[in-house]
């Protein structure tokens, strides 16, 4: 066999089949948007579990746990309740929890699009399971928003934990409860469950604007 | 649930794979959802979104059969093979139905070359690639570009050796009978 020939074979080949593609490309005109799942696992396939999950691993996990566990029976029971540092904790303890294994991770990022005056986005924290937002005047009030999955342990929202029922808007049932100096509302809308959580007492009126403006980021 | 990978401990690896995505994944969507288009799929983008998910899959799987040295033609070539593929098997179309026959495969590779008069007629030749199925000319591309054993060949498209080995008969004959009618219609 002439190997020149074979050789230009080869070239011929190589020429050939990428023509074609760009071909198949050029036929197609249209524009594509890929879907959101379809980005999240390229993004997984490309960069890995590790990348976009900040997976620990298990070892490194039970570590964690213990060290923690030992630090919260050295500190005072006052300490610990102290919303702050349970809010530091429980987040956490949502992060270690969180097993990348699992399907469900939240699609519907909720934000609000409606604030009450002179409130402004302090932080965001946008994670697979919870979402929160931290808004806040410049008299150093706050409004906090938080979406989860509803996974069956969430809060028991009745009359026995303090909750009243306040009304339904947006066909949401909308459940209420003033708590360490908080004036927390709670709902769901069937695949999450949402609270906004104030340092002041927010209106109806208001709380009804806020619900009304919530929509799908 | 797609089964994710996480495969690439080597950060060079890693970055291939980046640099294959940003360059190739448009283009790659383009020609998936224009063959199934072409196909008559009602849900070309879908169809097309699964496909390319699939040879990323493989590539970052078989990354260390790249080689970049080469060009990023042969770059290109690599990765639209694997997804020519992997648009047959979300067709279901990825079985061939010839018969098997080791005696004609052979006697096909003897004269293939000398048969083609490649120096004659080169754009010719490369015009007829072209319009080959991209099954018999990817498989044709991998084993004599990419000197790919039937084998890895048929590890990488998950096709069994015998059906690797059909393609590559097939092609060659189709390539032959095409450059024939091309001279008695020219």
């Amino acid at each position: 066999m002439d190997k020149s020939n074979l050789e230009l074979f080869k070239q011929a080949l190589s020429e050939g089949v990428s023509n074609r593609f760009d071909k198949m490309a050029a036929e197609c005109t249209e524009e594509i948007v890929c879907s959101d799942k379809h980005n999240l696992a390229m993004k997984t396939i490309i960069y890995g579990k590790a990348a976009t999950k900040r997976r620990l691993s298990p070892k490194a996990k039970r570590l964690i746990a213990i060290l923690v566990a030992a630090a919260l029976l050295l500190t005072s029971c006052g300490i610990i309740f102290r919303n702050e540092i349970r809010q530091i904790f429980e987040e956490f303890f949502v992060l270690l929890s969180y097993d990348s294994d699992e399907d469900d991770i939240i699609e519907d990022v909720y934000e609000l699009g409606y604030l009450p005056d002179g409130y402004s986005l302090k932080d965001e924290k946008i994670r697979p399971v919870r979402i929160q937002y931290e808004f806040q005047n410049e008299n150093g009030d706050y409004i906090w928003f938080e979406q989860k999955l509803l996974d069956g342990t969430d809060l028991y929202v009745d009359s026995e934990n303090g909750y009243t029922k306040i009304n339904i808007i947006k066909n949401y049932e909308v459940y209420y409860r003033y708590t360490d100096g908080r004036y927390v509302y709670v709902w769901n809308d069937g695949k999450h469950s949402m609270n906004l959580t104030s340092s002041v007492q927010i209106s109806t009126d208001e709380i009804v604007l806020i619900l009304n403006g919530l929509k799908i980021k | 649930m797609l089964q994710f990978l996480f495969t690439l401990t080597d950060e060079s690896n890693h970055g291939k794979v980046e640099h294959i995505y940003y360059t190739y994944h448009e283009y790659m969507m383009k020609c998936a959802v224009s063959k199934f288009q072409s196909m008559g799929r009602t849900n070309a983008l879908y169809d097309a979104e699964d496909a390319v998910q699939a040879t990323f899959m493989k590539i970052t799987k078989y990354i260390n059969a790249i080689d970049f040295s080469r060009g990023e033609k042969d770059v290109k070539n690599y990765c639209f093979a694997i997804l020519s593929n992997e648009i047959l098997n979300v067709l279901s179309d990825n079985q061939e139905d010839f018969e098997f026959d080791e005696e004609f495969c052979s006697e096909i590779e003897y004269n293939f070359i000398e048969e083609l008069e490649i120096k004659e007629r080169y754009d010719e030749v490369v015009k007829a690639i072209e319009a080959l199925d991209e099954r018999y000319s990817t498989t044709l591309y991998l084993a004599l570009c990419k000197e790919m054993t039937p084998n890895e060949i048929a590890n990488i498209m998950g096709l069994t050796v015998k059906t690797v080995y059909t393609r590559l008969a097939r092609g060659r004959k189709l390539l032959l009978e095409s450059l024939k009618g091309a001279n008695f219609n020219g």
